[in-house]
């Protein structure tokens, strides 16, 4: 096994909490071994294990027998692999807030559809007590959300690259924690994904397009100045469930990061860029981004969308760029495959 | 034997149609169905490879192995519409280059890159006379279709779901063929794509999230409604682009266009439920949407942005949720597979 330094201090000696991405078996033991407490899923993530490896899974028990093609092959799957997972983390839970779980998302092909996702979301929390179900941040993703947080199962609103989704998400959790408490239990986990390094693929391309002033050195700092933002605005106003920086392109998305009170998706790719850092080691969650690159980036409308806390309605969040190609990613490469996947 | 209905639009009506496939059993049925040219893509071309591998294999394998991710991409691209090219060439030499072409579409990963992309559309011009360069109706492509158009190279701009993204080609088109025939050049051939069933998923999702009150059968007419308006404002402002609705999702898509001066491309699923349905043989393009169902439609912005002329400014094309969604789909169904297709190169794309 790698030692990693990095990670071993970001997970032991800050607030930051390491969750793994991936959901290959090998690598999670890997990541644990560096102080990974939990794990992050997608459609993607899970079809991908499956074809790399399909014996592996076979001999953990995992089998579409019984299941006819199509969407509820898909969903049976996704229980399956995630469920396994959440057992393997489940040890963690003890150790508290935003230890031992494992995510299972929703169908990216019905991210408007309050009634498919809640059906959805009802079967996955039966799967296992730990599974953390993920849901779209669109405005119907966060409707079924709330109600989830008020059935006490732990949540992630995921295709989500914005400060406006992010602060709708949180708002949403609390309204659902509130209903849960009112009925006598305790709320279960809750977290904001911001896929920053989405986020920046996304303006990227619109950069090129429109040809202004930002230049790629300030297009990756995109993603990791709306998080900060987020983040700040979350400890202002004691918002509960926990953001999530995901889809890092590199080592910066986690280390402008580091010592923030936040749970952290880290893949093995970036896992691997950790690891070649060289310390000391140093918090940076509340070093500002630079004010010339968030000038620079803030000609940019895509991004104003994205970076200020009332850029976009919650009717918005579906017609988002990012949000249209990250769902579509999810169903051509992981959830529509998974449909048809014989093993 | 009985005429078709496509026997019927190709004979009594200026409505033509291109078959939607890379698969080589499937030109051949479709040109014997009255198809008159093929529109493929990079999803396509990686279909036809994954569902017909013996008819490609040789040529496949006669690719050079050293080549990098992009020349690989458009090295396979290039088989799949040159063969389709090939079956239509005595259509393209009939009809004078406005019937019997196949589509070489550029690079997904270029809709913002109008050097990139225009430098792609020179080499993949030189394929053969009747491929046409299939772009993305992005403010880049749109910048592309006039210098292609300038030099008589045809064109089809796809990744088009609205009013003013077809305005916006057919009107670069028009500055294009304007400079083309002040340097004595003959324009060639330009096709607008519509389509019209993504809109419609499009809408149908946006609607179910805001929780609009339209029925489902609102939502089907999104794209036609768009076709039919672009349709009528080309006519009217005398636009020499050729408007093709694609993405067809039942016969209704092509019935409610038939009789206009349109060219359709359908897959032979479609065609198939177009014979088996065996239309009345009735002119659609003049019969307008109902206007209370178009007035329910508008209750959604995201609609009434690819509906209304003005609807989307020429910088916010690339932005539209539709077109994310496509340019994703073609990326990962199409032109990613094909860059590492029988290939040892790994691709660096991010998930």
């Amino acid at each position: 096994m790698t030692e990693n330094t990095y990670l071993r201090w970001l997970s032991g000696a800050t607030r930051s909490i390491y969750w793994h991405d991936s959901a290959v078996m090998a690598e999670l033991e890997e990541a644990i071994g560096n102080g990974a407490v939990g794990v992050t899923t997608n459609p993607f993530l899970v079809n991908a294990t499956l074809r790399a490896n399909p014996s592996d899974w076979r001999s953990r028990g995992v089998s579409a027998a019984g299941t006819s093609e199509g969407d509820a092959r898909a969903e049976h799957l996704i229980c399956q692999v995630a469920g396994h997972i959440a057992a393997r983390v489940a040890d963690f839970r003890s150790r508290g807030f935003g230890y031992g779980h494992c995510c299972a998302q929703v169908n990216p092909n019905r991210p408007g559809n309050t009634a498919v996702m809640r059906a959805m979301a009802d079967r996955y929390a039966q799967a296992a007590p730990n599974i953390t179900i993920k849901l779209p941040a669109t405005r119907a993703g966060l409707l079924v959300l709330e109600d989830c947080v008020a059935k006490g199962y732990s949540v992630a609103a995921t295709v989500s690259f914005t400060v406006p989704q992010v602060l709708a998400a949180a708002e949403a959790y609390q309204r659902g924690a509130a209903r849960c408490r009112a009925a006598g239990r305790e709320p279960a986990l809750g977290i904001a994904v911001l896929m920053v390094g989405r986020l920046d693929d996304y303006l990227r391309d619109v950069m090129q397009e429109s040809g202004g002033p930002a230049t790629e050195e300030d297009i990756i700092w995109a993603g990791t100045a709306a998080i900060k933002r987020a983040y700040g605005i979350f400890q202002e106003r004691g918002y509960e469930c926990a953001l999530m920086p995901a889809g890092c392109r590199g080592t910066y998305h986690i280390t402008e990061l580091a010592g923030a009170r936040m749970i952290m998706s880290i893949a093995p790719k970036i896992a691997a860029g950790l690891a070649a850092l060289e310390g000391p080691f140093g918090e940076r969650i509340d070093a500002p981004v630079e004010p010339a690159i968030l000038r620079r980036l803030q000609s940019m409308r895509e991004f104003v969308r994205a970076y200020e806390p009332d850029g976009m309605a919650p009717e918005d969040f579906i017609t988002y760029g990012s949000t249209n190609r990250t769902l579509n990613q999810f169903c051509d490469n992981g959830w529509n495959p998974l449909q048809t996947l014989d093993i | 034997m009985a005429k078709t209905y496509f026997d019927w639009l190709n004979e009594q009506t200026p409505t033509r149609w291109w078959h939607d496939s890379g698969s080589p059993d499937e030109i051949l049925l479709a040109r014997s169905r009255g198809a008159l040219g093929v529109t493929t893509n990079p999803v396509l071309t990686y279909r036809t490879f994954q569902n017909e591998p013996d008819f490609w294999r040789e040529q496949v394998q006669a690719i050079s192995g050293d080549l990098d991710l992009e020349p690989r991409a458009e090295a396979l691209l290039r088989l799949v519409a040159v063969y389709a090219a090939s079956q239509f060439k005595d259509v393209f030499q009939a009809s004078g280059g406005r019937q019997g072409l196949a589509l070489g579409q550029l690079n997904p990963g270029r809709a913002g890159d109008a050097a990139g992309m225009l430098a792609q559309a020179r080499r993949i011009h030189a394929w053969g006379d009747n491929i046409a360069i299939k772009l993305p109706a992005t403010r880049s492509g749109v910048i592309v279709v006039e210098e292609l158009a300038a030099e008589g190279i045809p064109v089809c701009a796809t990744l088009n779901v609205s009013v003013a993204q077809a305005l916006a080609v057919a009107e670069a088109y028009e500055r294009g063929a304007d400079r083309a025939e002040k340097a004595g050049i003959r324009p060639a051939l330009c096709l607008v794509v519509q389509q019209v069933g993504r809109l419609d998923d499009y809408i149908r999702d946006v609607a179910h999230d805001m929780q609009a009150a339209v029925s489902e059968n609102d939502v089907i007419h999104a794209g036609l409604a768009v076709a039919k308006r672009t349709y009528a404002l080309f006519t009217e402002k005398g636009y020499r682009s050729v408007i093709m609705p694609a993405g067809l999702r039942g016969a209704y898509h092509l019935t409610e266009m038939a009789g206009a001066k349109v060219t359709f491309s359908i897959t032979t699923r479609v065609q198939d439920m177009v014979l088996e349905a065996d239309p009345p043989r009735e002119n659609g393009i003049d019969k307008p949407l109902d206007p209370a169902l178009v007035d329910r439609l508008c209750q959604i912005p995201e609609f009434v942005r690819a509906y209304e002329p003005d609807g989307l400014k020429t910088g916010e094309f690339i932005t539209y949720g539709v077109i994310q969604k496509l340019l994703s789909q073609f990326t990962e169904t199409g032109w990613a597979p094909l860059e590492t297709y029988n290939s040892s190169k790994k691709s660096g794309r991010w998930i």
